[in-house]
């Protein structure tokens, strides 16, 4: 399951009108990632240099890392989503009875949505309400931070569409 | 109980229909939101990010860095050189080094199915074209990869440690004794099958190879030496820790291994996407364990326990039990986002010390990966050795019962758990 390449996400086989500008986009957001990664890395490692060698822990550096973690975590989540990464036990209703699965299939799709969606408003209220909320060391609003949630949650949203819509156009997905 | 019943409702529901966990445990959180009348969508938001926003969290990511850099570098095969070069002259010699590979291995990643997928690339052909059954040495590949989340570094111990607020650095210790058991057990096993069936012995290294072979390794066996001392010294935390050996293993990687610069690019993001299957789960569940403390589940699954037994050992015995058949359904770390919050207090007002309590909770769940129907680790590897789950449950069926015994001991002697913990 962990195997498969993030970077290639070729098995793509028919572009929607809403795969192409994703697909570019999670191009985007693969390079994203693997900057707030080594920014991670790299802030964290110089909080342990900076303490031994320079003896200054460096409190924003402790900030930083924090934010791009979270960050993080909200790309990959949904890239890992785009490509149909996160673990599940797979549908058991259409192994018992492939009719009802379906239906379970599309259920799933919409509950997905109605996750994601949910996800756009409670984002945007956090961003909202902390606007003038200022972090400690870097006295930026924590909106700035938390802002990827609901950015995040609209393309959750977009790749929830298209598996909503696989399963109208494919047998099965899986 | 209602709130109980909502939530296992419609966990179960969302997850037989095949939505990914991570949003079972989201659509659960609606659902019970729903139920207590309370919908406001910037809660979910919020719990979501103070679920993730966490530093200790972080040492996720930089572990599967160190981990994916340093098996794409092919550390994996100077492993199993060093291992082959100490156990591989005994009869059934290679089955000795997959164990030892996998103990060795586990201290490098702190995940089970990296632990399979790189190490079985190598050692199932090695040992089938040595003469080895194929069912066995699956079987064996995948039950010493349980090693490798016991042995620290350790993820399930950090999520466990996050959780329950207990020293992941302790943590990781009582990690160590259970995971070298298991080494024994399957050792012992091997030693009877590798009788039972003539399995060959590798030829005799001379001293002064062993010498080189062990040399080779070194850099690799500082890996967890650094980390564990590091963290145990109090010179870093276990974030820093992590970010010290991802540091650590790219460097080596770059100037011993000659790892190329543009291979990084994937190696991140193998490691981020790994990370995120298991902070999708952080994310929501951590939304709802906030909306079940709040309505007093917790407490109450407490005072139900409290009124029904009794002494602390059946309780144990129930939690083990509990515990393997979760394992059974449900992946380790869902497992642990879910059932820790709970089962976690639970255990301690029963006066169970909490990293013993942590090492029985890894150790039950990890067993749980290699018995199906919900294996990861069985899952990868059939399709590694490309062997049907049917024969590889039959073969793997003695090396669970072998596990188990560990289990046992883990379980009903603290002592051989927290000796270690209880030195620093």
């Amino acid at each position: 399951m962990a195997q498969e390449s993030m970077v290639s996400s070729e098995r793509r086989p028919e572009l929607f009108w809403i795969e192409k500008p994703f697909h570019v986009m999670s191009k985007v957001m693969r390079v994203m990632v693997f900057v707030l990664l080594l920014i991670m890395v790299i802030t964290v490692f110089a909080n342990v240099v900076g303490r031994y060698v320079f003896s200054k822990a460096l409190n924003w550096a402790d900030e930083v890392s924090r934010a791009a973690f979270v960050w993080l975590v909200f790309v990959s989540i949904v890239l890992t989503m785009w490509d149909r990464g996160h673990i599940g036990l797979g549908n058991v209703v259409a192994r018992v009875n492939p009719v009802v699965g379906r239906i379970t299939d599309v259920l799933a799709a919409l509950l997905k949505l109605l996750f994601a969606l949910y996800l756009v408003v409670g984002g945007w209220q956090l961003v909202s309400l902390t606007l003038v909320q200022l972090t400690e060391y870097l006295a930026i609003p924590s909106a700035y931070i938390y802002s990827i949630v609901p950015v995040m949650a609209v393309f959750m949203f977009i790749v929830g569409i298209r598996d909503l819509l696989l399963l109208f156009k494919r047998e099965r997905v899986d | 109980m209602l709130t109980l019943s909502v939530f296992l409702g419609t966990l179960g529901g969302t997850i037989a229909i095949g939505l990914p966990i991570g949003f079972c445990l989201g659509v659960a959180g609606l659902a019970l939101m729903f139920f207590s009348g309370n919908l406001d969508p910037i809660i979910a938001a919020r719990r979501m990010v103070s679920g993730v926003d966490n530093f200790v969290l972080m040492a996720i990511p930089f572990f599967m860095l160190a981990g994916e850099i340093m098996n794409r570098a092919g550390i994996v095969r100077d492993i199993l050189r060093f291992a082959n070069a100490v156990v591989g002259w005994l009869r059934g010699g290679l089955g000795y080094v997959n164990v030892m590979g996998s103990m060795l291995f586990a201290g490098v990643t702190g995940s089970a199915v990296a632990d399979t997928s790189a190490l079985g690339m190598l050692e199932i052909p090695m040992m089938e074209e040595s003469g080895y059954d194929k069912d066995y040495t699956c079987a064996l590949t995948a039950a010493s990869s349980v090693m490798g989340p016991i042995i620290p570094p350790s993820i399930p111990m950090i999520i466990y440690g996050m959780i329950s607020g207990t020293s992941i650095a302790k943590l990781f210790l009582a990690g160590a004794v259970p995971g070298l058991l298991i080494a024994v057990s399957l050792g012992g096993l091997n030693w009877y099958y590798s009788r039972k069936n003539r399995y060959p012995r590798e030829r005799r290294f001379p001293l002064k190879e062993i010498f080189l072979v062990f040399v080779k390794a070194i850099p690799v066996l500082l890996l967890p030496l650094i980390v564990l001392g590091g963290i145990l010294s109090g010179i870093f935390t276990p974030t820093e820790a992590a970010a010290v050996a991802a540091v650590y293993a790219a460097i080596i990687s770059i100037v011993i291994y000659r790892l190329k610069l543009t291979e990084f690019f994937s190696i991140f993001l193998h490691a981020a996407r790994n990370t995120s299957i298991v902070t999708l789960v952080c994310a929501t569940a951590s939304l709802v364990t906030w909306l079940l403390t709040i309505s007093m589940v917790p407490q109450t699954i407490a005072n139900f326990v409290f009124k029904a037994a009794v002494n602390p050992l059946m309780v144990l015995l129930g939690i083990n039990i509990f515990l393997l058949v979760v394992g059974c359904v449900i992946d380790l770390v869902p497992a642990l986002f879910i059932l820790v919050p709970v089962m976690a207090p639970l255990a301690h007002s029963i006066g169970i010390d909490p990293i013993h309590f942590g090492a029985i909770v890894v150790c039950n769940l990890c067993t749980g990966l290699i018995t199906p129907p919900v294996g990861t680790v069985l899952y990868v590897c059939c399709s590694i050795g490309k062997i049907g789950l049917g024969r590889l449950v039959r073969h793997i069926a003695p090396m669970i019962f072998a596990i188990l015994l560990v289990l046992i001991v883990v379980t009903y002697f603290p002592r051989v758990v927290l000796f270690l913990p209880n030195l620093f």
